[in-house]
C-alpha cells in the first residue's frame, strides 16, 4: 500500500461462503488473490440458537491481536448488493468503465468488458436471475442453519498435504529439531508398504493378525473391566516395564479368539468376548474369601476367587438410577446435564458456556456416560470418585474411598431422589421384611439376610416416630428431587423407607462390587 | 536413623490424632486410623511420611493468578526512570519470544514503575509505595527476584507453577504433598482451594489445578466456597437433621460390620472410616468457614474486605483458621493482575487490596506461633516485561507477559528471613545472578517439607512422574 497518499480499498462479497464470491480492488482495480483455505460450512453469522459470538458488529484494521495502527479512514460506504468489477472505478474517481463498455460496440468490447456487462445485468436487471439467486441464497441460509442448529462433534481428517513435522528441541514450539514422518515403532512389526503412512495406516496396522500386541491389549482392558485388574496387571504399561501376564496362556487364547472369532462368532466381536468373560466359571465365583486364602493372594492375582472392587463413578450412579427403576435405557444422543450443585460453571467461567442449566425429565436419568464433561469444571460427583479428566488417556483409574464419596451418595439429590422413587414403588401393604429384601435385590442383587433385616426395621421405626413427630422433616426430605411423589402414601412412612433405601444404597455391597 | 525417625512421625500422629478425635469413631478398626497413609490413600513405601525431618508442616499458596508486575511492587529498577521511552535494547532482548499482543510493535519504549520505592525492614529491602502493609512485615520475608519460567501465556503456566507441566492432566502441588505426606487430621481434607477475584473478566481458572491428575483422588484439591454450601453435596438433603444422620449412620456403620464379619475385607473399614470423616466434615468445615466470630482486631488486622465472605482478604483469614486446623496445603487463588493495559491504575487498586490481608496472615500467624511450622507463598505464573504494551505516556501503560524475570516471596519456617536472593539486569528482564527455575522452586518448597523431589514419584503409564519431572535443585542458600 502506498504510504502518506491516499488510496480506496474496495471488497465485494456475494454470501456463498467461498472464497471464489470474494473480490478484492484497489482504487477500483481487481487484486489477485491466493487461497489459504477455503471450508467454511458454518453461516458467519449466527451460532447455536442464533447466538452472536462477535464482540463487534464491524471492525477496521484488526486481524487477531495484530493492529493496524497510524491510518486514517475516510468515506467509508457500505452497499446493500454485491458491486460488479465495471461499478468500482468509477467509485475510486477513475474512468467510468461501465459506461465505457456499454458505449463500445459489441464486436469490439473486450471479454473483461463482455464479462463484466453481463454481471452487471444480471445482477442488477434481469429478474428472473435476481430471483434464482435470491432463492439459492435463502435455501443456503436453511442448509447453514441445519448445520449450525445441529450437535456437532469435532472429528479430524487428514490433510491433503501433510504439514511438516519436526522435533521440537527441548520441547519449544519455535526451536525446530530434524524433520520427522509418520511411522510405527520399529521394534514391534513393520508398516507394510502399502498401509497409507496416517491414522488409517496406522488402524490398518494395529489389526494386522501377526500384530503382537493389540489384540492382547484390548482383551486386557476388557478383562480388567470385569475383574478389576487385568492379567497383565499394568493394562497401561506393555513395554518392559510393565508387568508379565499372570496367566499368558489366557491371556494368549482370549486375545487370538477375539481377532480370528470362534463359534460361529466373527473376528474383533466385543460383545462376545464380555459375554465369553462373564459366563466363565472364574467370572462367576463368588468373592468371599478366607482369611488364609486372603492372606496368601491378597490381591487375587490367581482368580481363586470373584473379583472385588470399588465401581467406577458411573457404575456408582447408574446403579442407583438402575435400582430405583428410574435408569433411563434410551442409547446414543447429545450430553445430558442432570443435577449438579449450584453455581458449578460460574465459579470457573470461561468466556463461553458460563453458566449450567440443568435439564430436567429423562435427561436427570440417563446413564452417567452422558452426562456433559466440561473440562474447565467436570461433575464433582464423577471425579470425586475417580473418573478420568479428559486430559490425557486413562487406561487405569484409581479406586480410592473417600469422604468426599460418602458426600455424594449421602446427600448428592440425585441419589437421595433414587432412594425416595426406590422406597415409593414397593406396596405400602407389605410386611416391611419384605420391602427390606426387595430394597437388598434392587441394589445388591441379593436377599437381605436376616440380621440386616433386622437393623433396617429397627431403623424405619427410629426414624418412622421421628417423622411423625417433626412432619415438616418427611415433606422436606420427599421434595428432593424432580419425579413425582406418590401422594396416595403416608409421607411419614414414606420419608423412613426413603431413608432405610438411602441406607442400602450406601451400604457396601452398591459401591464395592462383590 | 530412619527407624528411629519413623517412630517418632508415627508417635506424633497418634498424638495429634487422639488430641482432635470427636466421638462417633463407633466400631472402627483403630489400627487403619492410626495410619493417615493408609486412611488416606493407597499405602506404599515411603509414602505417607517425609523422606527426613521437615521443617515445614503446612503451606498457604496466596496464588496471584494473572502476574503481578514485579516492576511496580518488588523489583526497583531506577534505570528505567533513566531511560523512559528509549527502546529496550535488542542485546537485552536478545530475540526472545514475544506473546502476539506485543510482538508486532514496532516500539519497545522502556516504561518505569510510576510507584517510588523505598527500604524497609533489617534488610534495608526496597519495596513499592504500593505495599505499605508488607514494607512492615518485610525483616520476615524472604524475595526471590530471580524466578523464571518456561511458558509466555497465563493457562500453560499456572499448570507449569502448580503441576511441574505446562500440559494439563499431572497431579498439583498440593496433591503431591498429600500424597507424599498424607494428612494430619481426620476432620479435614490435606488439600483446600479458596478461590477470590480481584476485578471480573480476568484470566479464568480451571479445576485441573488442583487435580489429583493420575493420582488418587483422595489427594484432589477440595474447594472450600463462601456461602451456604462450602463443599459440594456437604450438607445434608432438606429433611435430614444431624440427630437423623447420626442414626442413619449408626446403623449403616452396624450392617458394614456384619459384613466385614462375612466378607473379611479391610476395604469395609477404611469406608467406614470415610463416612465418620464426611460427618466430622459436615461440622468442621461450616464451623471453620465461619468467620463472622472472629474477634474486630483481627478484622482490623486483615482489612475491611475481610468481612466479607469470598473476598482475597477474607480467604486469607479462612487460611489461618484452616492451618489451625492443620490442613496441610491451602490454595489460595486471587484473580486479578493481568494488566496488560491501563496498568497503573489497575495495579493500584489490585494492590491495595492484596498487601493488607498478605500481611496480616504473617503477622497473625506469627502471633499465634504457626509462623514456625508454616510456609507461606505468594506470586503469581510470571512476570510483566519493561518496555509497554500500547502507548505510553507518563501517567498510563501497559505490560505484557515475561517469563525471563520474576519475584515472589515466601514467609515462615525453614527459611532465612530478610533475603533477597537473585538479581536481575537494570532493566528488569534478564536473571543475571542466582536463577530459580519454576522446578528450583518447587524442588526448594518439597525440601522444606521434608520430601526429596527425585524421591517423590507415581508410576503410570509406565513412566515414574515427579513434580519436578526430570529437572528442579533445591536452592539451599534460601534455607534457614
Amino acid at each position: 500500500m502506498p504510504v502518506k497518499r491516499w488510496f480506496q480499498v474496495a471488497f465485494t462479497y456475494d454470501g456463498s461462503g467461498k472464497a471464489a464470491g470474494v473480490s478484492l480492488y484497489l482504487d477500483g482495480r481487481s487484486l489477485p488473490t491466493r487461497v489459504l483455505a477455503d471450508h467454511l460450512i458454518h453461516s458467519m453469522l449466527w451460532g447455536k440458537g442464533k447466538t452472536h459470538w462477535a464482540q463487534y458488529p464491524f471492525m477496521i484494521a484488526r486481524m487477531h491481536d495484530d493492529y493496524f495502527k497510524d491510518f486514517a479512514v475516510d468515506e467509508l460506504r457500505i452497499y446493500s448488493r454485491a458491486l460488479t468489477p465495471l461499478e468500482l472505478p468509477r467509485l475510486a474517481g477513475q474512468a467510468d468503465a461501465l459506461t465505457a463498455a456499454l458505449r463500445t460496440p459489441a464486436t469490439r468490447r473486450t471479454s473483461v468488458q463482455r464479462s463484466g456487462l453481463y454481471q452487471y445485468y444480471v445482477t442488477t436487471l434481469d429478474t428472473a436471475y435476481r430471483a434464482a439467486r435470491t432463492q439459492a441464497l435463502q435455501l443456503r441460509g436453511e442448509r447453514l442453519m441445519l448445520y449450525n442448529e445441529s450437535d456437532q462433534v469435532m472429528v479430524m481428517h487428514e490433510r491433503k498435504t501433510p504439514r511438516p513435522t519436526y522435533i521440537l528441541n527441548r520441547g519449544a514450539y519455535d526451536a525446530h529439531g530434524p524433520r520427522v514422518d509418520p511411522a510405527t515403532p520399529a521394534q514391534l512389526i513393520a508398516l507394510p508398504d502399502n498401509l497409507p503412512r496416517n491414522r488409517l495406516g496406522l488402524a490398518q496396522w494395529l489389526l494386522l493378525p501377526n500384530h503382537p500386541l493389540f489384540s492382547r491389549v484390548a482383551v486386557n482392558r476388557i478383562w480388567q473391566q470385569y475383574f478389576g485388574q487385568g492379567l497383565a496387571k499394568t493394562s497401561d504399561d506393555f513395554g518392559n516395564q510393565g508387568s508379565l501376564p499372570t496367566h499368558p496362556e489366557l491371556l494368549d487364547y482370549l486375545a487370538v479368539r477375539f481377532r480370528q472369532g470362534a463359534d460361529g462368532v466373527g473376528p474383533w466381536n466385543v460383545k462376545a468376548l464380555h459375554r465369553l468373560i462373564v459366563l466363565s466359571a472364574t467370572y462367576r465365583q463368588g468373592s468371599r474369601v478366607s482369611a488364609g486364602a486372603r492372606e496368601a493372594d491378597p490381591d487375587n492375582q490367581w482368580l481363586t476367587r470373584g473379583p472385588s472392587y470399588r465401581l467406577p463413578a458411573e457404575q456408582v450412579r447408574d446403579n442407583a438410577l438402575a435400582a430405583s427403576g428410574l435408569l433411563v435405557r434410551q442409547i446414543g444422543g447429545p450430553s445430558v446435564l442432570p443435577y449438579q450443585p449450584a453455581g458449578i460453571w460460574e465459579a470457573l467461567a470461561t468466556r463461553n458456556a458460563v453458566k449450567y442449566v440443568q435439564q430436567h425429565g429423562d435427561s436427570l436419568y440417563r446413564r452417567s456416560l452422558y452426562t456433559i464433561w466440561k473440562r474447565s469444571s467436570p461433575a464433582p460427583m464423577m471425579l470425586n470418585f475417580d473418573a478420568a479428566e479428559r486430559h490425557t488417556c486413562i487406561v487405569r483409574r484409581q479406586k480410592t474411598s473417600t469422604p468426599l464419596q460418602a458426600l455424594v451418595t449421602l446427600n448428592d439429590p440425585q441419589f437421595v431422589e433414587a432412594a425416595r422413587v426406590l422406597a415409593q414403588r414397593h406396596s405400602p401393604t407389605s410386611p416391611p421384611a419384605q420391602i427390606i429384601d426387595s430394597f437388598f435385590r434392587a441394589v445388591v442383587s441379593r436377599p437381605a439376610r436376616p440380621a440386616e433385616i433386622d437393623l433396617m426395621q429397627r431403623l424405619y421405626a427410629d426414624e418412622l416416630a421421628d417423622f411423625r413427630r417433626h412432619p415438616r422433616r418427611a415433606a422436606d426430605l420427599l421434595a428432593v428431587g424432580e419425579y413425582p411423589v406418590d401422594r396416595t402414601r403416608d409421607p411419614h412412612q414414606l420419608a423412613a423407607w426413603t431413608l432405610v433405601a438411602s441406607t442400602v444404597l450406601n451400604f457396601d455391597e452398591a459401591i464395592i462390587k462383590r | 536413623m530412619a527407624d528411629l525417625h519413623d517412630q517418632l512421625h508415627d508417635q506424633l500422629s497418634r498424638r495429634t490424632f487422639l488430641g482432635q478425635t470427636s466421638a462417633g469413631l463407633g466400631t472402627i478398626a483403630l489400627a487403619s486410623l492410626l495410619n493417615p497413609g493408609q486412611l488416606f490413600g493407597s499405602p506404599a513405601p515411603g509414602v505417607g511420611k517425609p523422606h527426613f525431618p521437615p521443617k515445614v508442616k503446612r503451606v498457604i499458596y496466596l496464588f496471584q493468578s494473572g502476574a503481578p508486575s514485579q516492576l511496580e511492587l518488588f523489583d526497583y529498577k531506577p534505570k528505567l526512570q533513566a531511560m523512559w521511552g528509549q527502546d529496550l535494547p535488542e542485546s537485552v532482548r536478545k530475540g526472545q519470544r514475544l506473546t502476539g499482543m506485543t510482538a508486532g510493535q514496532s516500539r519497545f519504549p522502556l516504561a518505569a514503575s510510576r510507584y517510588s520505592f523505598g527500604q524497609y525492614g533489617p534488610g534495608r529491602m526496597w519495596l513499592s509505595e504500593l505495599l505499605p502493609h508488607t514494607q512492615r512485615i518485610a525483616g520476615d520475608l524472604t524475595f526471590i527476584r530471580s524466578m523464571h519460567t518456561e511458558a509466555i501465556n497465563h493457562d500453560p503456566a499456572i499448570t507449569f507453577f502448580q503441576t511441574g507441566s505446562q500440559q494439563a492432566g499431572r497431579p498439583s502441588f498440593g496433591s503431591w504433598i498429600s500424597y507424599g505426606l498424607g494428612s494430619d487430621n481426620q476432620n479435614m481434607p490435606a488439600f483446600v482451594v479458596l478461590l477470590s477475584k480481584g476485578r471480573d473478566g480476568d484470566q479464568p481458572l480451571y479445576a485441573k489445578l488442583w487435580s489429583n491428575g493420575f493420582l488418587p483422588s483422595v489427594h484432589q484439591g477440595v474447594v472450600f466456597r463462601s456461602g451456604p454450601d462450602p463443599v459440594y453435596y456437604l450438607n445434608n438433603p432438606p429433611g435430614i437433621d444431624r440427630t437423623s444422620r447420626r442414626r442413619m449412620l449408626d446403623y449403616l456403620g452396624k450392617l458394614h460390620q456384619q459384613q466385614y464379619q462375612q466378607v473379611l475385607d479391610p476395604e469395609i473399614n477404611s469406608r467406614m472410616a470415610q463416612y465418620e470423616m464426611a460427618y466430622r466434615m459436615q461440622a468442621s468445615v461450616p464451623e471453620t468457614m465461619r468467620i463472622a466470630d472472629e474477634p474486630d482486631y483481627i478484622f482490623d488486622m486483615y482489612g475491611p474486605e475481610s468481612r466479607k465472605p469470598g473476598t482475597f482478604a477474607a480467604n486469607c483469614l479462612l487460611a489461618r483458621k484452616l492451618i489451625e486446623k492443620d490442613v496441610k496445603f491451602v490454595q489460595l487463588y486471587h484473580q486479578g493482575w493481568d494488566q496488560h493495559g491501563n496498568l497503573p491504575n489497575d495495579i493500584r487498586i489490585q494492590a491495595k487490596s492484596v498487601d493488607q490481608p498478605s500481611a496480616a496472615l504473617i503477622q497473625d500467624l506469627k502471633q499465634r506461633g504457626l509462623l514456625d511450622d508454616t510456609l507461606v507463598i505468594w506470586g503469581g505464573e510470571f512476570g510483566r516485561g519493561s518496555y509497554s504494551q500500547g502507548k505510553l505516556t507518563r501517567d498510563n501503560y501497559g505490560r505484557d507477559h515475561h517469563p525471563r524475570a520474576f519475584t515472589i516471596w515466601m514467609a515462615g519456617a525453614g527459611i532465612r528471613k530478610g533475603l533477597v536472593y537473585g538479581q536481575t539486569d537494570e532493566f528488569g528482564y534478564n536473571v543475571v545472578r542466582d536463577p530459580v527455575h519454576v522446578h528450583d522452586f518447587q524442588a526448594t518448597v518439597l525440601h522444606l517439607l521434608g520430601l526429596d523431589h527425585e524421591k517423590l514419584t507415581f508410576k503410570s503409564q509406565g513412566r515414574r512422574y515427579r513434580l519436578t519431572d526430570v529437572h528442579g535443585q533445591v536452592i539451599r542458600p534460601l534455607l534457614a
